[in-house]
């Protein structure tokens, strides 16, 4: 999945590469990471499928009492004498919701920050040493909304844990971009939230109360809870009709788990601290791991949505891609439904 | 099971704490690891917790039973084996080592020492082993005991081990180690010990007819380890007896004395006819022997062993010159070297005296003619004769008599210092007289009771019994012979120097009335023509009191005839002499015996060096082994007298002993006898046995060990569960 065994390329050379981790890493600001993940993946395509979106005329109804009279159609009148009102297929902006787990579970990363960045940034610019899963899923929030906004279309960004940790409310005006890349820069996830257990449906809860209209949901999560939460929050969405792109953040040592000395073994969730020799665990851990991540991937397919399962070593172009196709589909659902 | 290395044994088994320690800081010295899907991995352990710990438990067990094989393979563990401390084969081993007289022959001392050392060389304190090292020569001394595992400390005093003048004491040397096994098996009741006797076991050191009394071993677990008899005939000539004709010498001052002297020698060995010279001297004993006999008189005689005999005496007359001595003379006769030179010389003191103050207890007389003497005048005269008068008044009163009535009260004073004293009227005197006689023959003074004639019923004998003789019955009374009976020689050697004339002399004497006595110690002096006892001694062993004589007859013509006999004045001046020699402070002991002290001795102190206590009750503080001269001492440091102490010529006897009498002898230690063979390393002279060498245990437990190391791999390497990704799964 990684590039590892690729040929390696000037860093200008390919745009894709700014969609690497190693990449993502060397960009010390969202904003230039963002920029530089939309760019690197637009290239790639033959036409923007976001431009000349406009206002459609659908149908002519008649005038009842109480209709705002900016809509009548005039022509119509002048040639019937018939106050008719002129109706358009509105074409709604597509809110984008995205929520961005913040659990102390995200802060776990295998890969130190200078190997990541391969240019000798020993730390990012918050001072951590490692890239992490929330680094991952942060410069993915930031590129999804990057996207979103260059399309006018409105942007909300949630950052929780077991409760909403930071919100930016949906907007699609210049400043929004600013408190996202704010909310996500600043969000003091990495102390505050240490030990925090994440608790998807309180958090969906909360944010589908101050929803009243269709969102895409981007959810951005390693979703290290129970399965049943998971299933309860995403039916939640699904009731509440929204869409929901779910994008699942791991490490590669979750996945593969090749711990080989017998070390204590600390949460980050406040979990106890565990003696064991990994390698007689490791087989069952990887059953139990596995089965997990199945089990996430079965509800949110099972409920109609995307599931991306994202590796922090890997890059971000097919996450995005899928978040594109989903957005894509989404439209045209509302365009000729 | 025991163990060969106890000490690898015990210390490897302590390092079984080696891995669970290795466990216990591999679990906490490991830097923590961060994970973020904990939560998986607990749920993991959970399912795994069981399996997982049984792992752990299973190798850690097999590296701590691991260390445990191979520590019980290193301490060499023996099945079958006596045990000891921790279980360990400790042998307890009893060193009795013979440093008696008899060891001084040739190189013999040399000899036991070096089969003393070897054998102790056989024992390895690191594990366990105990030594405990008596001396045989008498008292035995138990110079180590209980034992110890510090062998370096026994064979210190081994190696200063070094013959002395006394005989060997083997039942002491047996009680001491009797006594010290009794406390051992209360501690250990399986202990079982080995004592090792390193003597040559000739006849003069050990006595194979006197049973040895067990050590109380039971089951046969003793084992006796023995040096076999020496085979080898040495021949050695002692003096056993040094006798002067009188103990106690009376010479005016200016006069020089002559001291006829009997030197009695024994021999071993050869029995063909030999000869020697025996040279007597005459020294101070308060110096240094070597340095005093240095230009002093000196006299010389030979002796002669007939072919066959082995005792001789030989008789030696040493002129002391006036002025040569004081009141006390060492006299120290020697002969020739032989192969056992200690027991060539013998010592003792001579009394010197210018005369002899004697108190006759009689009621006085008018003394109007020859038929009214009474026992008194008798005494008296017999012991100043008139017609010695001139002469007595030239050399001065050898015999100073002083006559007192016994009818008055006696003062203490009057009886304080007297040498000798007569008791011509017994019936006369008071109880508390009695007393005061008995205190004045405590402190060494001769006493001599007559009987009294003229008394219907004796009823003066029970007090007289009571403070002098305990134990005789003297009859209450007299017994008149008709016709009178004759006298005869008795057996008592008091009157060996007046010997030769005596029967001659007692011929014409008759005894018509005497007053029976018999009694514990009596020896007869002179007894009747029926062998009825006469005169009788009780020579008092402990010397602590005077001698004692008593005379069943009375010197009263009444009685007998005696009195007007030439044989009254030497009888009675021989037995006040020789009672007065006899009584007082002993003059002579023999090394390793306790020696008869008179009262309130309180301290023996040698010619140089520290002196030795003697206790309340006799005992001195340290046994005297070696020969020497000491002064006895009273608490305020007053001289009570001089005593030499002799070797103990008992053990010069080098006669070899047959080995299976001895072996028999010492099997009644309550064990099987084991000869020690030439320099007692042999296996038969080891303590340990041989088999003790080699365990055939450690190598099926090093085998196990090695099993074992290689189970705990495989499981080591299964638990782990640790893989190799070979390259295709790599790629794949």
């Amino acid at each position: 999945m990684t590039d590892a065994n690729a040929k390696p390329r000037p860093l200008e050379a390919d745009a894709s590469l700014f969609l690497h981790p190693q990449t993502l890493a060397r960009l010390r600001s969202f904003e230039l990471r963002a920029k530089m993940i939309v760019e690197g993946f637009s290239s790639g395509q033959h036409r923007s499928p976001y431009k000349g979106l406009s206002v459609e005329f659908a149908q002519h109804r008649p005038y009842v009492a109480g209709d705002d009279i900016r809509h009548l159609d005039w022509k119509v009148f002048g040639r019937t004498d018939k106050l008719q009102l002129k109706q358009h297929q509105q074409e709604t902006s597509l809110d984008l919701m995205v929520m961005v787990d913040a659990s102390g579970s995200m802060l776990y990363g295998s890969r130190s920050f200078e190997e990541a960045s391969g240019v000798g940034i020993k730390a990012s610019i918050d001072g951590r040493a490692h890239w992490s899963k929330f680094d991952h899923a942060t410069a993915l929030a930031a590129a999804l909304c990057y996207v979103t906004l260059s399309q006018s279309d409105r942007v909300g960004l949630t950052v929780f844990a077991d409760e909403i940790r930071a919100q930016v409310r949906r907007s699609s005006s210049q400043g929004t971009w600013r408190q996202i890349v704010g909310a996500l820069s600043h969000h003091p996830v990495e102390e505050a939230n240490k030990g925090r257990v994440t608790n998807l449906t309180r958090t969906v809860d909360q944010v589908l109360a101050k929803i009243n209209n269709r969102c895409l949901f981007a959810v951005i999560s390693d979703f290290f809870v129970d399965l049943e939460d998971v299933k309860t929050a995403l039916a939640r969405l699904k009731h509440a009709g929204h869409d929901v792109v779910v994008f699942q953040v791991l490490d590669q040592s979750e996945e593969q788990f090749d711990f080989t000395d017998a070390a204590p073994f600390q949460g980050l969730e406040g979990e106890p601290t565990l003696r064991v020799d990994p390698r007689a665990l490791k087989a069952a851990y990887l059953e139990i791991f596995r089965a997990h991540m199945a089990g996430v991937e079965k509800t949110a397919m099972g409920m109609g949505f995307d599931y991306q399962r994202i590796s922090t070593h890997d890059w971000l172009g097919p996450p995005l891609a899928a978040f594109v196709a989903r957005r894509n589909a989404m439209i045209k659902r509302s365009k000729y439904a | 099971m025991v163990f060969i290395n106890p000490t690898l044994a015990i210390a490897g088994l302590a390092c079984i704490a080696l891995p669970i320690l290795i466990h216990i800081l591999m679990r906490r010295r490991r830097r923590p690891v961060t994970f973020g899907a904990m939560k998986f991995l607990i749920e993991a352990y959970r399912r795994q917790r069981r399996r997982v710990n049984l792992e752990q438990i299973l190798l850690l067990a097999s590296r701590c039973l691991l260390v445990a094989l191979l520590a019980l393979a290193l301490g060499r563990p023996l099945f079958g084996a006596k045990s000891g401390l921790l279980g360990t084969p400790a042998r307890t081993v009893y060193l009795v080592i013979d440093n008696s007289l008899s060891s001084a022959t040739g190189d013999a001392m040399e000899r036991l020492r070096t089969q003393a050392m070897n054998l102790l060389g056989t024992l390895d304190g690191a594990r366990g082993d105990r030594a405990a090292l008596i001396s045989a020569a008498g008292p035995a001394d138990a110079l180590i005991a209980p034992p110890t595992s510090d062998l370096a400390a026994v064979g210190e005093l081994i190696r200063s081990l070094s013959p002395t003048d006394s005989k060997a004491d083997w039942p002491g040397a047996a009680a001491r180690i009797r006594d010290d096994l009794k406390r051992t098996l209360e501690q250990e009741p399986g202990a079982a010990p080995t004592v090792a006797l390193f003597s040559d076991f000739r006849a003069g050191s050990a006595d194979v007819s006197a049973e040895l009394p067990a050590l109380g071993v039971p089951d046969g677990r003793l084992t006796i380890l023995a040096t076999p008899p020496a085979s080898d005939a040495i021949d050695n000539a002692a003096i056993t007896q040094l006798e002067p004709a009188r103990a106690v010498m009376l010479a005016s001052a200016g006069e020089g004395v002559s001291a006829p002297m009997k030197v009695t020698l024994r021999r071993s060995g050869s029995v063909q006819a030999a000869s020697g010279k025996v040279i007597l001297r005459a020294a101070d004993p308060s110096q240094d022997s070597d340095e005093a006999t240095r230009g002093s008189p000196r006299a010389e005689a030979t002796y002669t062993f007939a072919p066959g005999g082995t005792t001789t005496t030989v008789l030696a007359t040493l002129d002391l010159p006036p002025g040569a001595t004081k009141s006390r003379v060492l006299v120290t006769a020697s002969i020739d070297r032989d192969a056992l030179e200690r027991d060539n010389k013998f010592s003792r003191t001579l009394d010197l005296r210018e005369r002899l103050r004697i108190v006759l207890l009689a009621t006085p007389s008018d003394r109007s003619g020859i038929q009214a003497y009474k026992a008194g005048d008798w005494i008296a005269l017999a012991l100043a004769p008139d017609a010695e008068a001139a002469l007595r008044k030239r050399r001065g009163e050898q015999l100073a008599v002083e006559t007192v009535d016994p009818s008055r009260p006696l003062a203490a004073a009057t009886l304080a210092d007297a040498d000798a004293i007569l008791i011509a009227n017994p019936d006369a005197l008071e109880s508390a007289a009695w007393s005061l006689i008995k205190q004045a023959s405590q402190q060494g003074a001769f006493v001599m009771v007559f009987a009294p004639s003229g008394v219907q019923a004796h009823a003066w004998t029970d007090e007289f019994v009571q403070a002098l003789a305990p134990g005789w019955i003297i009859s209450g009374e007299a017994k008149a012979f008709t016709p009178p009976t004759g006298l005869q020689v008795g057996t008592s050697p008091m009157l060996r120097a007046i010997a030769g004339e005596l029967p001659e002399l007692l011929k014409p004497v008759t005894v018509q009335k005497l007053l029976p006595t018999t009694g514990p110690g009596a020896e007869t002096l002179l007894a009747l023509s029926d062998g009825t006892p006469a005169v009788v001694a009780a020579t008092r062993e402990t010397g602590a009191a005077g001698s004692l004589v008593y005379w069943a007859i009375a010197p009263e013509l009444s009685w007998t005839d005696l009195p007007t006999k030439p044989l009254m004045v030497p009888l009675m001046q021989e037995l006040v002499r020789q009672g007065v020699g006899l009584s007082g402070t002993p003059r002579v002991a023999i090394a390793g015996q306790s020696p008869a002290l008179p009262l309130g001795a309180a301290e023996l102190a040698p010619v140089s060096g520290a002196p030795i206590t003697i206790e309340p009750g006799g005992r001195l503080t340290r046994p005297i082994r070696i020969a020497g001269t000491y002064t006895i001492r009273a608490k305020g440091g007053a001289t009570l007298g001089v005593i030499s102490f002799n070797p103990d010529t008992r053990a010069s006897d080098t006669t070899p002993a047959a080995q299976q009498p001895t072996e028999r002898w010492l099997a009644g230690l309550g064990g099987e006898v084991t000869w020690v063979k030439g320099d007692g390393a042999s296996p038969a002279g080891s303590a340990r046995p041989a088999s003790d060498e080699s365990s055939p245990l450690s190598f099926i437990l090093l085998a196990a060990a090695l099993a074992l190391a290689l189970v705990e791999l495989v499981m080591a390497r299964f638990f782990s569960h640790a893989t190799v990704d070979t390259p295709t799964e790599r790629a794949a």
